[in-house]
């Protein structure tokens, strides 16, 4: 079997039939990392142990995946790329993992992100930043920047992200994979280096919608270590991407402005495609992704400040001194907008226009099943390039934020390159806990167009 | 606190409150690039939210209660608790004295 750029569940149907083992499937990965990873910086760790034989009983038989390196794993370092936590061996596992390693995955390494997940390119990482593998002079996006890279340039065949306002969707558009948000609560925080506690949630990176809708099913459902994940059955993800189904499609005007000509270009192709094989399409208007941004930067601000509070060099880790940058001026603004004096300017009234913004979903979702825009208003930028925007991680990030802020699923999957054989992303939101009808439609695009080749290997990389 | 811009003293003043140190040349930096974000995050005040409730999180849950029983698997040895720490004495915690 050609196992360069086999999905997962390829992977497990050749494992299945005895054409492969996993120890075989480790080693081939050992090797790429081994080639390719000094230029692409995708790992934080690699672990380099015999891989363990797995029961091709087991759902995952083995496979190897990487884990986004602010997903907690007993006894392997876990840094969040940040020298705060450089050297720290977790003592256990996130339930993310337990629920992989249950379901018989072998663990390949930890994936670079920026610094506490706080950014959009990766670059905010202390241990340098990963390269997009479609243009190495370029960056993956972020946070889970290096699962996204490692994905795309088959490093691994997938990877579990974590988003908190557009960090699988974004990183995943721009290397040209598939990232999968869940709903908030879907799947567990607990094991994840909390960045923003009511907007963080683990989701996956892949190579096709199967994939993402098979590893969604094992780390989805309630778990009595985070009180806020629910306790709704988990439906069988993969089983309900087949069947043909017709959905009102909304596409909200405001979320193209300002977008590349050539994603809107991309993005509107795919929804004649949809319109063609019988679904609807309706211009939908919600709240400005302008004032999305505030409420996010906002409350996520505010959230990081008390979170990162724990990181005191004392039980674990370094002294604060060791935070980067970003880390101090997130802190620090949450530190202003909750303080006595300024809590109901900003604090208050960001929360309030979260609920507008929820209340907004609600009233669409009479209307539509779904909503479809564009993943991020431009391609991957150059290295560095970020410096150009003041406000870089809320402006990649805009057209994500407000699934994040309602505490909607997401995903993004790749449409098409630009001219400069860019990859891009368009999104699909569906309503809480209905991730079937986004994974049904994303399925069918897949099937239609086969993500028109934007998931081979990259040359180089072959 | 000063409403509006943020001074290098605002700055000097939100870093002791949060336990970070910052170089000189980062309280300049960070006094001009927060007030660019507090500058723009004021266009919330262009939303009507007249009647509106805030909303401190996302999921309709209710509370959760466990019972009040030792989870046996999810106890750390002390040896465990504390293999983590830079300093620690006698099997345990170092920490600074702060009288």
């Amino acid at each position: 079997m050609n196992i360069l750029g086999a999905t997962l569940t390829q992977l497990i149907k050749a494992i299945k039939a005895r054409e492969l083992s996993s120890e075989e499937l480790v080693r081939y990965f050992a090797k790429r990392y081994d080639k390719f990873d000094k230029e692409l910086n995708c790992f934080i760790t690699y672990c380099k142990q015999e891989p363990k034989s797995q029961s091709s009983k087991e759902a995952l038989c083995g496979v190897p995946l990487a884990i986004k390196d602010n997903i907690i794993t007993k006894d392997i370092e876990t840094t969040a790329a940040s020298e705060v936590l450089k050297d720290y061996i977790p003592p256990y596992d996130a339930t993310v993992v337990t629920r992989l390693k249950d379901a018989g995955a072998n663990i390949l390494g930890k994936t670079n992100l920026d610094a506490w997940a706080h950014g959009s390119s990766t670059e905010t990482s202390d241990f340098g930043s990963t390269k997009n593998p479609h243009d190495s002079n370029r960056v993956p996006g972020g946070s889970s920047g290096g699962s996204a890279a490692a994905v795309a340039s088959y490093l691994v065949p997938a990877a579990l992200g974590t988003e908190t306002g557009g960090s699988v969707r974004q990183p995943a558009s721009w290397c040209g994979v598939v990232g999968l948000k869940p709903t908030y609560g879907r799947s567990s925080r607990y094991g994840l280096i909390a960045m923003a506690s009511s907007f963080d949630c683990p989701g996956a990176l892949t190579r096709s919608v199967e994939d993402a809708a098979l590893l969604l099913a094992i780390i989805a459902g309630g778990d009595p270590y985070d009180a806020t994940t629910s306790n709704k059955s988990v439906p069988n993800y993969v089983k309900s991407l087949k069947g043909k189904k017709t959905f009102t499609i909304g596409v909200p005007d405001d979320y193209f402005d300002g977008v590349d000509s050539e994603i809107v270009s991309a993005v509107n192709e795919s929804l004649a495609l949809f319109e063609n094989k019988g679904h609807k399409v309706k211009k939908i208007k919600l709240t400005h992704p302008k004032y999305v941004i505030s409420v996010y930067t906002v409350i996520q601000r505010a959230e990081v400040s008390s979170n990162l509070a724990r990181f005191d060099g004392i039980r674990y880790g370094q002294s604060r001194s060791h935070f980067g940058e970003e880390a101090k001026r997130r802190i620090m603004l949450g530190a202003y907008t909750l303080a006595h004096g300024y809590y109901d300017e900003y604090y208050k009234k960001a929360q309030k226009v979260r609920s507008v913004i929820m209340h907004d979903f609600d009233r669409i979702f009479k209307e539509v099943d779904m909503i479809v825009s564009p993943t991020t208003p431009v391609t991957a930028l150059k290295l560095g390039e970020y410096k150009k925007y003041p406000f870089f991680g809320e402006l990649m990030d805009s057209l994500n934020e407000p699934a994040s802020i309602a505490g909607l699923p997401g995903i993004s999957i790749p449409v098409g390159k630009d001219k400069k054989g860019l990859p891009i992303g368009m999104q699909i939101i569906s309503r809480a806990f209905d991730e079937e009808t986004m994974l049904s439609l994303a399925y069918q695009y897949e099937q239609e167009t086969g993500f028109g080749g934007v998931l081979q290997v990259p040359e180089k990389f072959r | 606190m000063s409403k509006g811009a943020l001074t290098k003293k605002d700055i000097e003043h939100l870093a002791k409150l949060s336990s970070l140190q910052t170089s000189e040349k980062e309280t300049v930096d960070y006094s001009s690039q927060l007030s660019e974000s507090l500058e723009y995050i004021r266009n919330l005040s262009a939303v009507d939210t007249k009647g509106v409730r805030e909303h401190y999180y996302v999921s309709d849950e209710e509370n959760k209660v466990r019972g009040d029983k030792v989870d046996t698997k999810r106890i750390l040895s002390k040896k465990e608790a504390i293999s983590q720490a830079r300093k620690t004495k006698k099997g345990q915690f170092v920490v600074k004295r702060i009288l």
